[in-house]
């Protein structure tokens, strides 16, 4: 996957392009195989376009298709691999064969190097040869050892670098016990990625339904080609949903997100496409086709138009791209930013030709206090940062309970107010993520506090310490009037809590003019069981009326006890 | 299929192949949501 972005880099620059170019490579990579698959399995170029739109809008590439994710790319790795496979079992000669079989086993390989996950497919290679092509076991053994061959040559490569021959595999060994991967009951196994399947957007469903028609519809017609699809998803499915990362007790290596599904993309999609087909000649099985069912070009293009007004897939927005766009082009040549290495990778993805005018002092990670970057700090003109990625490290952490209380935090973020101004920040969504921190001249505005008893709150936040366990339900909302010197400000609160929770609350907070509302904030704290300091800011319109605060606990019988609250009002830069 | 059939066939394939891919990536586009960026 990074090979395309960073081919992609040498061909456009740094930016955008190198970034969505290798999802669309793979959609477009995708797509193709589809089409391969499904004319020959279908037996008409015009299935093989059903297979194809039915690939493009699959609910399972949703959360792929529009960022370098490996998911979708070991979808159609497998797809290669077994169009290579398929090939070399057909082949009537020697050379031929000898040929796939090489190209197979350099494709399992990249698969596997892709993301260990990839290996699966070798499963499906194994059942499918016994199955349809027994007699050609040994071109499997030697597809095999292709793959070992350039396995061999990658592992070699790890130990001229690192020292290590397997460092691929202990060097993501710590990857244990995430989110999803919790112990399940037995029978479960099979199904738990079922519900995955079928919710995934409006669209889930019917693929499901198609799917499950087309699978039977396959089999029962008996031919290789069919079935050969039929083993390919399922023995994926149940590789994914049953393969282990511990035995006692048993816990999933695959934890439950759609996007690890991307493999079944393809023979799902050649499935749900026969189950289509298979519908429509059951219908007209008395009748003659209608004049508009006989133009492929005109179905085609109404399945894409369909596709395209039910599924939820997002839009395409430049959400925040133009206004940091905009922020950054303001700055003059030779800024010095204090950052952290994400968002020096967010800038140059932004705009490079902008982020290469400034001087960057971006070590990682940048959340907790160190001397080295205290001083960094403090030869810079402005500070960025990027709340989810600042967190990442240290939140897994917290998930997995190593840290009980929280390290100091930097001084730029546990008392910014002091050198900093903060003049932009950026949503991702209903969540304020991008930070722009300009430092304080003597010709900036005075410091605004505003303590948990500060009039402007209109005896919102409550007396505090406070012990709340959600015993009166686990949602608490309060509405309240926006104070007109909040109005057209950006708010930063601080607020000291702990949970034995990581994520035990949520804070959603919705304003309104004359009753309609204009913007909606999710604010999720990370607390230690020890407590710590939390930080968020939101940009309050110009004509704010009224703010409803809404506090939630992710789940009953969890609590927060929160400590202090104070917040800082800063004028944004127009 | 004659070598000539076979090579048309291929032909009017590879036509399929660049309009489906050209289709993939017409519809990607659509779908590229910026937020994207802050994710990874």
């Amino acid at each position: 996957m990074w090979i395309w972005c960073w081919l992609f880099q040498g061909l456009f620059g740094f930016g955008v392009a190198s970034y969505y170019g290798v999802p669309l490579l793979y959609l477009a990579a995708g797509a193709a195989l589809a089409l391969v698959l499904g004319q020959r399995v279908l037996g008409s170029i015009a299935a093989g376009w059903a297979c194809a739109v039915a690939f493009i809008f699959h609910p399972l590439l949703d959360s792929v298709a529009y960022r370098p994710m490996p998911d979708l790319a070991e979808g159609v790795l497998g797809g290669a691999v077994l169009l290579a496979w398929w090939t070399a079992m057909q082949a009537e000669t020697r050379g031929r064969t000898l040929l796939w079989t090489a190209v197979t086993g350099l494709l399992v390989y990249v698969a596997e190097s892709n993301r260990v996950t990839g290996v699966f497919i070798t499963l499906v290679l194994t059942i499918a040869t016994v199955m349809f092509y027994p007699r050609r076991f040994g071109w499997l053994v030697l597809m095999g050892g292709f793959a070992a061959l350039f396995y061999g040559a990658e592992c070699g490569f790890y130990r001229w670098l690192f020292g290590d021959w397997l460092h691929h595999l202990h060097a993501t060994l710590g990857a244990k016990g995430a989110k999803g991967t919790d112990a399940v009951a037995v029978w479960f196994i099979p199904l738990r990625f079922f519900d995955t399947l079928w919710r995934g957007n409006p669209l889930a469903p019917a693929y499901c339904i198609l799917a499950a028609v087309g699978l039977v519809a396959m089999w029962r017609r008996g031919e290789t080609a069919g079935r050969l699809m039929v083993v390919w998803f399922v023995v994926l499915l149940m590789s994914y949903s049953c393969a282990p990362q511990s035995l006692f007790p048993w816990k999933p290596l695959i934890r439950d997100a759609d996007r690890f599904l991307c493999g079944l993309a393809i023979p799902m999609s050649v499935l749900a496409a026969t189950g289509l087909t298979t519908l429509w000649r059951a219908a007209l099985a008395r009748r003659t086709a209608p004049a508009w069912s006989r133009h492929p070009a005109l179905l085609t293009a109404c399945g894409v138009a369909l596709c395209t007004v039910v599924t939820t897939r997002e839009r395409y927005d430049p959400g925040f791209i133009a206004e940091m766009r905009r922020y950054m082009a303001a700055l003059p040549d030779g800024t010095r930013i204090f950052s952290h290495k994400a968002m020096r990778q967010i800038a140059h993805l932004t705009s490079s030709r902008d982020a290469r005018r400034f001087e960057w002092r971006a070590p990682n990670p940048i959340l907790h206090r160190d001397p080295q970057h205290e001083a960094l700090a403090a030869q810079c003109d402005e500070f960025w940062y990027a709340r989810k990625l600042l967190w990442l490290t240290t939140r897994k952490q917290m998930e997995k309970g190593k840290l009980a209380a929280q390290p100091a935090l930097g001084s730029y973020l546990d008392a910014p107010e002091h050198d900093w101004r903060l003049l932009r920040l950026l949503a991702k969504g209903d969540t304020p993520d991008l930070f722009f921190y300009r430092r304080r001249t003597p010709e900036s505005p005075p410091i605004r506090m505003l303590a948990a008893d500060a009039p402007e709150w209109n005896s919102l936040i409550p007396m505090l310490p406070r012990h709340w366990s959600g015993d009166g339900g686990r949602t608490a909302a309060v509405t309240s009037p926006v104070p007109t010197t909040l109005r057209g400000k950006i708010l930063s609160l601080q607020l000291t809590a702990a949970s034995e929770h990581v994520e035990a609350l949520t804070i959603r907070l919705r304003f309104f003019i004359g009753g309609q509302r204009t913007a909606e904030y999710l604010l999720k704290p990370y607390l230690y069981p020890g407590g710590g300091k939390e930080f968020f800011s939101i940009p309050i319109a110009a004509g704010a009326e009224q703010c409803e605060v809404q506090f939630k606990l992710a789940k009953s019988g969890q609590s927060v006890d929160f400590t202090s609250f104070r917040a800082v009002v800063d004028e944004p830069v127009p | 299929m004659s070598a000539l059939e076979t090579r048309a066939s291929q032909h009017r394939l590879w036509h399929h192949l660049c309009a489906v891919a050209a289709l993939a990536i017409g519809v990607g586009l659509l779908f590229c949501a910026s937020r994207a960026l802050a994710t990874i």
